[in-house]
């Protein structure tokens, strides 16, 4: 479900106050992103407050972190271009679940101190520079030799990316400044470079949201104010494009070659998770002959999975083993697998969670009328295990659901069988995967963190 | 001016469109064909070729030059060693990547931009968007970009990584930068006009250029002390500079050859170095400018205004001015066959018709 463009055209957002797109845009979304910070973060439907159990909250547990990963972000396309700044406001009126980076960062938490090479890892990190990550390799003035008045290495780098130590909620200790940093436990602690990588993940994650956001029929409007849902396709690639170069370059400065390759390959996957979504499961798609109904079917079910992982479990397995990795894990040690192996079952029982709540929610909750998936000639979950139930589905499916009245003939078809309960189980089966898994680190504010993860995965209503 | 410039290279790019087509293989055959379908398409393949040419002319000459040649752990037949007419130099694996790399980036930026300009025609082919929609090219040219940075990651050197991905950010801003002249400026519009051209030139074609010369002699063993860095740096910077203004004369010249209709620059809003010249002798263009051509007739009597001045003519004169700085950066290089063909190629791209 392209949750960019019809959440965008949600009730829910209506009672917000729209930001005047003038030229002093980015500065009014700097304030309100600095008034954003003092309310509790609106699309956490994940966090829901402590626990009876007073286990930690994992959104709570990184909150610090996790706004100014939102701030920095909205500040890089924001002041970058002009250009840009919408794409800044729709952000911001649509603030993202951070679930990506939330993982990236508890995983680094959970498991640094625990790879061989993590004193050398969290030496590097206070002995160097601050801003060392920022410095290009080469020497600038090479950069600049043939024109002084533009910069290869654009100032706007710097200020961007800069990365103060979070500041701490009061009750805790002062911030830790770097000498300090090698003094605290090891597990408080999350290196620079995890951080900068919790910002490429959700940069990379954006930019997909953007390019799936790219419209094929309508032409480009020419100065004309698109639709509310959609800003035209030029803003929509360049946008998309301006947040792949930053972060591949970012990525590049992380020095770490697996990461790089790791988070890359990411790219490539969300590019074919989405093309297998638009093309469906058909012969054109997978270059398979569709035989007899069972293998059809299984077909289906294959793609269907496949591009479930690719779109939406690749970058949090990825990014999760990429955060280990960075903490000094090295070949031959469970932790990078251990991250893996979460983030891949977290990310399939969430996108199995995304496809219920399409079926469930209704209209007031989600602000759109369900079936959204289906509208869009998408068959998912239940409408999969639907078609074992009732056979008249199959040719819904097959014609993307274009007929007259198929949706709403598919919605109670769905609604009548046990697909939407059989997902939900499947979407535990993969949660409770994950929450498995942990059972190799040791035990933790983050692990636990983790473990709660999982869980308010697959109860969520939102 | 392409590879049959040197006949010696001819099997390396042969070799190179192979790899490349290999590396954007898939398991679904609609995939394969969207991701190789600009690859396909015939080209010079420039930037592969001055690469060739440039690892050609200098491997060898820098300091950790023999670390690189026989790196730990690598086949002798892995190098690709030549012996023609007395050259003992060789290509190294690791720069033969780098083409592919910086080749794929280029194409997956033709990709995106077919889409943000609407070009129907590539090289006198449907373009992709035409062939395959926008959402496809979009995200075939996001797959490219993909590849191309694991890639660079292969080559097992940071700071050529860090360069490669700048590539790709310096691209964007280019485009970005593009994209958003129109904003009417207050005081001397000439020279913020011709500010943002260069920049733009710059970004868009120079710097990918500089930086793909520079990372072949940094996989070639120049260190950070080696004048070889900063003579590909700059002559791939004076050389993108010559090639894109000549890009931008053929707009207004080069009709069929070209594979797009003449003016197409002009239709897309964009004031160019004959624009920017003939605004000089004639400010009837001005008004033109400010709207980016947009009304009717606009883009017909900006094409007329620059063929009745001087324009193309001292365009031409710009761009042999970036051309000789090109040529003069390789001076200090020792005479090479290689040498020789790229102080050729600098020359030459003021003569080019396509």
């Amino acid at each position: 479900m392209p949750r960019w463009t019809s959440a965008a055209a949600s009730v829910r957002f209506a009672s917000r106050a729209r930001i005047p797109a003038t030229r002093r845009q980015h500065s009014a979304l700097a304030t309100a992103a600095q008034a954003q910070q003092t309310r509790p973060p609106p699309a956490s439907a994940l966090a829901l407050g402590p626990t009876p159990t007073q286990r930690p909250d994992p959104y709570t547990l990184l909150t610090p972190e996790l706004n100014q990963l939102r701030t920095s972000l909205l500040s890089l396309l924001g002041s970058s271009h002009p250009s840009l700044s919408e794409i800044a406001q729709y952000y911001f009126l649509h603030p993202s679940k951070q679930l990506r980076p939330l993982l990236v960062l508890l995983f680094s938490r959970a498991t640094n101190s625990l790879g061989r090479d993590w004193d050398s890892k969290a030496s590097a990190a206070c002995t160097e520079h601050k801003d060392e990550l920022d410095r290009p390799l080469t020497r600038p003035d090479v950069l600049n030799d043939w024109n002084p008045s533009m910069p290869d290495h654009t100032a706007s780098f710097s200020s961007v990316f800069d990365l103060h130590p979070p500041s701490r909620p009061k009750a805790s200790s002062p911030p830790p400044s770097s000498s300090l940093l090698a003094s605290l436990p090891p597990h408080t602690l999350i290196l620079p470079t995890q951080l900068r990588l919790a910002q490429i993940v959700e940069m990379i994650h954006v930019a997909s949201l953007l390019h799936d956001d790219v419209i094929d029929k309508s032409p480009l409007r020419r100065g004309a104010p698109s639709a509310p849902a959609a800003f035209g396709n030029k803003l929509a690639v360049l946008g998309g494009d301006f947040l792949l170069g930053r972060a591949s370059a970012a990525l590049s400065r992380l020095g770490e070659n697996e990461v790089v390759e790791l988070i890359a390959s990411v790219i490539a996957n969300l590019v074919e998770g989405e093309i297998l979504q638009m093309r469906g499961a058909g012969q054109e798609a997978t270059g398979v002959a569709v035989g007899a109904k069972s293998a059809a079917a299984e077909d289906r079910w294959a793609v269907y999975l496949k591009k479930t992982y690719l779109k939406t479990a690749s970058l949090m397995a990825k990014g999760a083993r990429a955060a280990v990795v960075l903490g000094g894990c090295r070949e031959g040690e469970v932790w990078k697998e251990v991250a893996y192996a979460y983030g891949r079952n977290l990310g399939i029982a969430f996108q199995l969670v995304d496809d219920i709540l399409d079926y469930e929610a209704s209209e007031a909750t989600l602000g759109k009328p369900g079936g959204a998936d289906l509208r869009l000639g998408l068959a998912t979950g239940p409408a999969l295990y639907a078609y074992e139930e009732y056979p008249e589905m199959g040719p819904l499916i097959e014609r993307k659901f274009e007929g007259e009245g198929d949706v709403e003939l598919a919605l109670s078809l769905v609604r009548r069988s046990s697909g939407v309960e059989r997902t939900r189980d499947l979407a535990r089966a993969h949660a409770d995967k994950a929450r498995e898994v942990l059972g190799h680190l040791p035990e933790s504010d983050a692990r636990i963190a983790l473990e709660v993860l999982t869980e308010r995965v697959v109860k969520r209503t939102w | 001016m392409d590879s049959s410039s040197l006949p010696i290279l001819q099997p390396y790019v042969d070799r190179l469109q192979a790899q490349m087509l290999d590396d954007l293989c898939t398991t679904m055959p609609h995939l394969t064909e969207l991701y190789q379908y600009y690859v396909r398409l015939h080209s010079k393949r420039l930037r592969p070729v001055l690469i060739l040419l440039m690892a050609h002319a200098t491997n060898g000459l820098g300091s950790a030059w023999s670390t690189k040649e026989h790196p730990q752990g690598t086949d002798e037949d892995d190098t690709c060693c030549i012996d023609h007419c007395g050259l003992a130099n060789v290509i190294l694996p690791g720069q033969l990547k780098l083409a592919e790399v910086i080749e794929m980036i280029h194409v997956a930026s033709l990709m995106h931009d077919d889409v943000i300009d609407e070009s129907p025609l590539r090289r006198g082919a449907p373009s992709a968007p035409a062939r395959f929609g926008n959402r496809e090219s979009i995200l075939g040219g996001d797959f490219l970009l993909g590849r191309a940075v694991m890639l660079s990651a292969s080559l097992g050197d940071l700071e050529v990584m860090s360069e490669v991905a700048g590539v790709l950010s310096t691209l964007v801003e280019g485009e970005l930068l593009q994209a958003q002249k129109g904003v009417k400026s207050t005081g001397d519009v000439g020279t913020s006009d011709w500010d943002a051209y260069l920049d733009k030139t710059y970004m868009k074609t120079a710097s990918l250029f500089a930086r793909a010369l520079r990372c072949t002699v940094i996989l070639g063993g120049a260190t950070k002390s080696d004048p070889l860095r900063e003579i590909a740096t700059e002559f791939g910077s004076q050389l993108g500079m010559a090639f894109q203004i000549i890009d931008d004369i053929l707009d207004f010249t080069g009709g069929d050859a070209m594979g797009k209709p003449v003016g197409a620059d002009v239709e897309l809003g964009l004031a160019t170095a004959p624009i920017l010249f003939a605004l000089e002798e004639d400010d009837k263009m001005q008004p033109l400018i400010d709207r980016r051509f947009r009304d009717p007739g606009d883009v017909q009597q900006a094409i007329q205004i620059v063929k009745d001045t001087n324009a193309l003519a001292r365009s031409r004169t710009l761009a042999s001015v970036y051309a000789q700085k090109a040529y003069d950066a390789l001076g200090s290089l020792p005479a090479s066959p290689a040498k020789t063909v790229l102080q050729c190629l600098a020359m030459g791209v003021i003569t080019r018709d396509h």
